[in-house]
């Protein structure tokens, strides 16, 4: 007699949550929205993604997405980087939903790590996907104090933690996951992005949610709303700079990556946001780069 | 010049095909099937199922299967699918005294009514590579009482025996499990919350990876928390599921389970207005997962340290410590999120590096002149972007 | 690649209705989009055949089908059909009735307003602030973006949180509701972040007012 495994298929549902899972987050993001940059507890269920990988922005888009959607994936700030392209995969196919790489014709943008050059516009999303919400966390490991300390708007640790960081190394040495207070009351982790990106989010017009799925946490961000990154008078915020333009679209005001071109070390600097920079070539806008290999071209030529 | 490489669809649809090709091997070996994988490695699906928190076993070895043996894999498969199951209630709680024993052993007594019963175990196996298994096993004789495991309709009675626990508490020398207050909270539905209950932390423990448990009962037993345990009583056998059915005013049973449960018995404590008692910890798993439960019971007397007014300064009683970081999908995930690009931050992190860096060596008396490059100069303000590149586009 | 067009297999064709799902999922989408954008009139619609009559107004309806289910508790004020609500609450909710205090969501008329002791409503607590109750009032009215330059009397002007500060001055018509209620919702929201959260229902439309927005009373100095 042969021993055979009894399984059955199944058929996933729309956006592929179950419907008692998506009131769940639902719940949660109006009172998120409520309560500008409170980490909201919720009942986070496994994804067939791994805990870290963006599970918390994919549920949070699994709630909210619609059938008219149009939905845009990027991870570092392009489109085609493995886990925005694997991401991206994954809503098609549980949604059907039509996809985008370009920012202006999205509805829905979720996001790792960077937010879009490009101003968002009234009733688009953008979704970031948070690994650690809690902005005192290296600071104090034990949730429950910083539960209380959040209850209380007591932030002293976190002031003085950037003190520090003044009195030894001359400046904020905090990079990205840059803290910031919003409307005037909850300290906030806005995701691993750049601080160069933290300007963005104050009175945007877009609503900005955050998912934290591995820690169970949402929190959001209303449209225009006050976003303010922290700083002491004597030692004012400041975002990262270059020392050039995009080497492609000679845009001065994105953020670049920096590309090893060869082992001796030559590099060269391209926007991270592959759609705004596509954006400008095909305005006209061009890098040092193009315009060398241009004039390198004419030579041979002669 | 630099070119974006594309194609990165293209390159997970290569990485599927060839992740189908390493867990396939060698195509002269046959194909193992789910139904092999399901009956004859019990002790990874019990582990799957356990920490997948979904009993059924030719699931599990479907999963086992397309994981490629990689259990913490398997039982993120497994998870993900019961995450997609719609619930329809609790079934009654699980009678254990009323087990369809397999194995039934006592450390804290020679002997006792129902007796030591082994049932099938790796303890007195000598650690032997056996080359005989080369071959296929020789026939394996059913006619042991503890056959039971390979035939479950087999009707044999239950031990009809008291747990060593109610042994103890008859005469009460073990102290009665304090009330938790008001409904148990559903792990699987909620997030774990701190201060938690002794009900949602066993919960945790259950589904909770069994290397972390093992290595944080092994440090209660090294001198981190010492709680003096005896294993008081580990079975194994089958249990009834009971739902009770509200359309039919009536309970049903829905079957059987193979379940093991460990009661660890503890050091006894006492104050002036308690008399002195043993204090308990707990494991429970699904199927046949003794290394699991004993880890379990251990850790869970060490976070009950509140309970008896104990210090907690060891690790294992450290609940934030212990449950947020028991769970191997979220320890797994996040360790292996690492190898996601982190090209942004990085940059962020560079500049701040070469920045401070520039600082550090601007107060030298004498510089660096390789430090030169290092040195970022300020690159047109977006004001004066916009101007030179108006002039300069088309 | 820019844009990719939806698969035909999955979505569905204009001939066909959309499932639940799709349904729910769009009008879930303008329940976010009032919450993100308070004082804006967002339009609740079943595309699906008609609502089964339970006496309350299509957006209200829609809205608490949408966000309730038996992970949490609805009260209803007085003034509404209790044995044909609280039928529908548990047989098509899945969820039960319970007394204002407990509930996580109320709803009520305008005309309870008078009656209801905010006091009762859970306002959360410090550390869950979230645990605020969401007050739904089924409001007969005027069209409460009717606002003109000349009459706004009793009208209320919003700020805060998802109001353009930079845009038109944000005035609602809400002449049927008390100006005493927005003095008790004041009150009631006075320790933010703890307080209760509104969504305003008027036929097919919803507007929301979370515990962040701001109320003026026209010809009132006093922000709310």
């Amino acid at each position: 007699m042969t021993v055979h495994a009894k399984v059955q298929p199944i058929h996933y549902n729309f956006g592929y949550l179950d419907e008692t899972t998506k009131k769940m987050i639902r719940r949660a993001l109006l009172k998120g929205i409520a309560i500008p940059g409170y980490q909201v507890p919720f009942g986070g269920r496994e994804m067939p993604m791994p805990y870290g990988w963006g599970t918390g922005g994919i549920q949070i888009t699994a709630a909210i997405i619609a059938p008219d959607e149009v939905l845009k994936v990027i991870d570092q700030g392009a489109d085609d980087t493995t886990n925005a392209v694997s991401i991206r995969k994954f809503f098609h196919q549980v949604s059907g939903v039509a996809t985008t790489t370009e920012t202006a014709q999205a509805s829905l943008i979720q996001t790792r790590h960077r937010i879009p050059e490009r101003p968002l516009q009234e009733h688009q999303i953008l979704v970031f996907q948070v690994p650690i919400p809690e902005p005192l966390r290296f600071i104090e490991p034990s949730e429950s104090e910083t539960s209380k300390m959040h209850a209380l708007a007591e932030y002293g640790v976190m002031h003085v933690k950037l003190y520090e960081d003044i009195a030894q190394y001359g400046k904020i040495a905090t990079a990205y996951a840059y803290p910031v207070e919003v409307n005037q009351r909850y300290i906030m982790d806005p995701s691993p992005i750049p601080k160069f990106d933290n300007p963005k989010l104050h009175q945007s017009a877009a609503l900005l949610l955050f998912g934290a799925g591995r820690e169970k946490r949402i929190y959001a961000v209303p449209p225009y709303t006050d976003v303010k990154s922290l700083e002491f008078d004597d030692y004012p915020f400041e975002i990262e700079q270059w020392p050039d333009n995009c080497a492609v679209c000679d845009a001065g005001d994105s953020f670049l990556d920096e590309i090893v071109l060869d082992n001796a070390g030559r590099r060269e600097f391209i926007c991270s946001d592959s759609d705004y920079c596509q954006a400008r070539v095909a305005q006209g806008f061009q890098g040092s780069a193009n315009r060398v290999s241009e004039t390198v071209q004419g030579e041979q030529d002669v | 010049m630099y070119v974006a490489v594309k194609g990165g669809e293209q390159a997970i649809d290569n990485a599927h095909r060839l992740l189908a090709a390493y867990c396939r091997g060698d195509a002269q070996a046959a194909e193992v099937s789910v139904a092999q994988l399901s009956q004859q490695c019990p002790f990874a699906i019990s582990r799957i199922m356990t920490e997948g928190s979904l009993y059924d076993r030719d699931l599990a070895g479907l999963a086992l299967k397309q994981a490629g043996g990689d259990l913490v894999e398997a039982i993120f498969l497994i998870r993900a699918f019961r995450t997609t199951l719609s619930r329809f209630g609790y079934s009654a709680p699980v009678d254990t005294r009323a087990m369809r024993i397999e194995r039934r052993i006592s450390a804290v007594y020679k002997d006792l009514p129902g007796g030591q019963v082994l049932g099938p175990t790796f303890d007195y196996t000598h650690r032997l590579l056996n080359f005989q298994l080369l071959e296929n096993r020789a026939p394996v004789q059913t006619d042991i009482a503890t056959a039971a495991a390979v035939d479950p309709s087999t009707a044999t009675d239950s031990l009809s025996a008291h747990r060593v626990s109610d042994l103890l508490r008859q005469e009460g020398l073990l102290s009665s499990p304090t009330a938790s207050a008001g409904e148990p909270v559903d792990l699987s539905l909620e997030p774990l919350t701190f201060p938690a209950q002794r009900t949602t932390r066993l919960q945790a423990l259950a589904r909770g990876d069994e290397g972390f448990l093992m290595s944080m009962a092994y440090s209660t037993q090294r001198g981190y928390a010492r709680n003096h345990p005896f294993a008081g009583e580990i079975r194994m056998g089958w249990v009834e599921v009971e739902f009770y059915c509200a359309e039919m005013d009536d309970t049903l049973c829905l079957g059987e389970i193979e379940i093991s449960e460990c009661d660890m018995v503890n050091q006894f404590v006492g104050s002036k207005d308690a008399l002195p008692q043993f204090t308990q910890g707990y494991g429970l798993s699904f199927g046949y997962n003794e290394r699991k439960i004993m880890a379990m019971a251990l850790v869970d007397r060490a976070l009950r340290g509140d309970e008896f007014n104990e210090p907690e300064d060891a690790p294992a009683q450290q609940q934030e410590f212990v449950l947020a970081h028991c769970d191997a999908l979220d320890a797994s995930g996040f360790v292996s999120h690492l190898k996601l690009p982190h090209y942004v931050d990085f940059q962020s992190e560079l500049e701040l590096i070469r920045s401070l860096r520039a600082k550090a060596s601007a107060q030298q008396p004498t510089e660096n002149p390789s430090d030169k490059r290092s040195q970022p100069s300020v690159r047109p303000s977006h004001a004066d972007a916009l101007e030179v590149t108006d002039d300069s586009a088309r | 690649m820019t844009t990719q067009a939806p698969t035909s297999a999955q979505a569905p064709t204009p001939a066909q209705a959309p499932s639940a799902a799709e349904q729910s999922a769009r009008q879930f989408r303008q329940i976010l989009d009032a919450q993100s954008y308070p004082g804006r009139a967002l339009s609740l619609m079943q595309e699906t055949g008609p609502l089964d009559p339970v006496g309350l107004s299509p957006a209200c309806q829609i809205l608490v089908e949408n966000l309730v289910n038996r992970d949490v508790q609805v009260a209803f004020a007085a003034s509404l059909p209790s044995a044909e609500l609280a039928r529908w609450v548990r047989l098509t909710l899945n969820s039960e009735v319970v007394a204002v205090a407990e509930a996580d969501f109320i709803v009520c008329r305008q005309a309870d307003l008078a009656h209801l002791d905010l006091t009762q409503l859970g306002l959360g607590t410090m550390a869950s602030p979230e645990l605020g109750a969401t007050l739904v009032i089924d409001y007969q009215g005027p069209d409460l973006t009717a606002v003109s330059a000349e009459a706004t009397a009793g009208c209320v002007r919003l700020t805060g949180p998802g109001i353009n500060p930079q845009g038109p001055v944000k005035r609602l018509n809400l002449t049927e509701i008390d100006a005493a209620f927005w003095h008790q919702r004041a009150d009631c929201n006075g320790s933010f972040p703890m307080g209760f959260d509104i969504f305003i229902c008027r036929d097919s439309e919803l507007i929301a007012l979370p515990r962040t927005t701001r109320i003026q009373l026209e010809g009132d100095a006093a922000c709310m």
